[in-house]
């Protein structure tokens, strides 16, 4: 499915420099929708529009692919690349530590 | 090698301890966050376990009701960021959930023109849900008409963390309300037209019947030749006239069905307006009007045109133009070619017709004035039948008019047959003052010329007879009594003198008005043809003006 913000699908294999986000969430949950307001607010704050990609799942639709990603709660937030992945569990409110990452990769 | 090696291995140990580390920090933190409660659901094994607030099955009824409903709704937060979307609202903005949820709700639609239609009444925390109507620009493109019920949203604490929009798409009902508002509007007006055509149309029906009654009435009571003659007059034209309005029912109603086809063939647009006007003259002099006829040379304008047909929408206009003139007013039909089609207009110094009026003329049971029609008679479907007519040959009728009492003008476009347009000779033009009509002998060895000029005569309204020779004449004077004879002088077998010296030699025949038409005009021939009894000579060719002059000038 299209996603919005980056025009570009969902789903096909990352370039290896490319930020890939993947957020596990449960539709209609207060944390969740958290969690996705969250991360798509620092994303923007942080990073140019070109320079990522933020997929949304219903971890109740999904969970083949939540166990691969080794996600056993929601919301959890997965850095799917670049490497090594780094998860983030909760609402996301807790902006200092995804900041941080999402800076990292921006400066690298 | 080994040497080399060696800090390659610590570096791989101290890189994956780093990682273990890492693994560990977030296990540890995810056992937090489900101690905290920042969790919502949990996943054990394939099975999906969801956490918040009260049951399973109440959190599941409510996500059903929600994924089901018709209506969009979208939950915001204190920053209009999208927390929530069901499926509907998926739907409308043609955005799924997982590319939805966080965008500013700008982003997902822009909104304009927001009528609030009040508040909808107190909410149990004292704050006010408001209701609104507005339009809706997708990020989809669609734009779409919307009914919106905005409330505030609170979490468990009762902290308001956002608003929560119920958005209901009404533009098919918008729509539909619209149109079918404008649907019976005009059911409506068809409904009143209707009653008043019915109501005309028992008038019109009935009118006809009480001169019968008493033709019958008079004719059971008298004997008397003339009487009855009289009556029997007064019947077959009143009958006439409830066949002409059955007839062009009938008609309206065959043409609305798609039964009725043309026969098509190649005719001359004059022809057809001759033949109109020979059908609309006793209309014409019941009105003591005065009829200008302009057309083309004959053969000059050509159309595919069922004659009939089209010589009805020709006598429909002379008729309508009779009836809302007032007596003794001016009516003039013209053909022409321009363009590449035939254009036939029929214009009266009559009633006219209001601006308000003109676009619906040709609506069936349409009529100007109540007054003036009922007073004239007509059901209102002559116009709809000329426009349907004349659609059906691929034209098309026009109406102007002045105003009120400025008259009008019927404008009739059919396309013309190419390839056969004659030389651009000048148009014949026929001046008919009132009603005076004669039987009028024309007598030519030329066909052409007899036949073109007992056409123009005709359309003057005189009854025209023809003879090629003299013995003809002679033979058709006995028969048919004319009033007037226009006689060539060199005929086969019996001479224009001898067939003039005859006539005046018959009982009455001093009182025939005799014209000599001839090609020779010396000063000997104008006496020999006053010796032989005529009484004017004139040198062809005669303008038909001079003659129709002539012979309306005689009593």
């Amino acid at each position: 499915m299209k996603n919005a913000r980056t025009g570009r699908q969902e789903g096909p294999a990352a370039a290896a420099d490319e930020l890939v986000l993947r957020l596990y969430v449960t539709m209609g949950t207060l944390a969740s929708s958290c969690a996705i307001a969250n991360i798509r607010r620092l994303c923007e704050q942080h990073l140019e529009p070109a320079r990522y990609r933020l997929e949304v799942f219903n971890i109740a639709d999904h969970i083949g692919r939540a166990t691969a990603d080794e996600v056993i709660a929601s919301p959890t937030l997965v850095r799917v690349s670049p490497l090594p992945r780094r998860r983030f569990i909760g609402d996301l409110s807790n902006s200092q530590p995804i900041s941080s990452m999402l800076d990292a990769v921006e400066g690298a | 090698m080994n040497a080399s090696r060696l800090p390659d291995d610590r570096n791989a140990l101290q890189a994956q301890n780093a990682e273990l580390r890492l693994r560990l920090q977030e296990a540890d933190e995810t056992l937090q966050a489900i101690r905290r409660g920042d969790v919502d659901a949990l996943v054990v094994g394939n099975e999906v376990y969801t956490l918040e607030s009260a049951g399973d099955a109440s959190n599941r009824l409510r996500k059903d009701v929600l994924a089901q409903m018709d209506d969009a709704v979208l939950a915001f937060d204190l920053n209009e960021r999208i927390i929530f979307m069901n499926a509907a609202a998926e739907r409308q903005y043609g955005v799924a959930a997982s590319s939805g949820l966080g965008l500013l709700k700008r982003e997902l639609y822009r909104e304009d023109a927001v009528a609030p239609e009040g508040a909808s009444g107190p909410m149990s925390d004292g704050t006010q849900a408001i209701r609104s109507f507005s339009t809706h620009h997708c990020l989809s493109g669609a734009v779409i008409r919307v009914e919106t019920t905005l409330s505030p949203l609170r979490d468990g604490g009762k902290e308001l963390i956002g608003s929560l929009a119920v958005i209901r798409d009404v533009t098919e009902q918008e729509r539909d309300v619209a149109a079918r508002k404008v649907a019976e509007e005009s059911l409506r007006d068809a409904d009143r037209r209707k009653d008043e055509f019915l109501a005309t149309l028992a008038h019109e029906l009935r009118n006809p019947l009480a001169p019968i009654r008493n033709a019958l009435q008079i004719m059971r009571m008298t004997n008397d030749a003339s009487a009855v003659d009289n009556a029997r007059g007064v019947i077959e034209r009143q009958l006439g006239q409830l066949v002409h309005l059955v007839d062009d029912l009938l008609d309206v109603n065959r043409i609305s069905q798609g039964k009725i086809e043309l026969r098509k063939v190649d005719v001359d647009i004059a022809a057809i307006v001759r033949d109109a006007v020979e059908t609309s003259r006793p209309l014409i002099d019941a009105g003591r009007h005065t009829l200008t006829v302009r057309l083309p040379v004959a053969q000059s304008v050509i159309v595919n045109a069922d004659p009939t047909r089209l010589g009805q929408v020709v006598a429909n206009l002379l008729n309508n133009a009779a009836k809302y003139t007032p007596d003794g007013g001016h009516i003039e039909v013209c053909a022409r070619a321009e363009s590449g089609q035939a254009v036939i207009t029929v214009s009266d110094d009559g009633v006219g017709i209001s601006v308000e009026m003109l676009p619906r003329v040709f609506e069936m049971f349409a009529q100007v004035d109540h007054t003036v029609s009922r007073s004239q008679g007509g059901l209102g479907i002559g116009l709809t039948l000329v426009k349907r007519l004349v659609e059906m040959h691929g034209g098309t009728v026009r109406a102007e008019s002045g105003g009120p009492g400025h008259g009008c003008t019927f404008t009739i476009r059919v396309p013309q047959v190419q390839g056969r347009a004659g030389a651009a000779a000048d148009d014949v033009v026929v001046h008919s003052t009132q009603g005076l009509h004669r039987r009028i002998l024309i007598v030519d060895d030329s066909h052409d010329i007899a036949a073109s000029t007992a056409d123009l005569l005709a359309i003057l309204g005189h009854e025209t007879f023809i003879a090629h020779d003299g013995e003809e004449a002679v033979a058709l004077v006995k028969s048919v009594k004319p009033s007037v004879v226009l006689l060539d002088i060199g005929l086969p077998k019996r001479s224009g003198h001898e067939v003039a010296k005859w006539i005046r030699a018959q009982p009455g025949g001093a009182d025939l008005l005799l014209i000599a038409l001839s090609g020779w005009g010396q000063k000997e021939d104008v006496r020999k043809s006053r010796e032989a009894g005529f009484d004017m000579h004139l040198v062809k060719p005669v303008e038909l003006d001079t003659l129709s002059e002539i012979i309306s000038r005689r009593r």
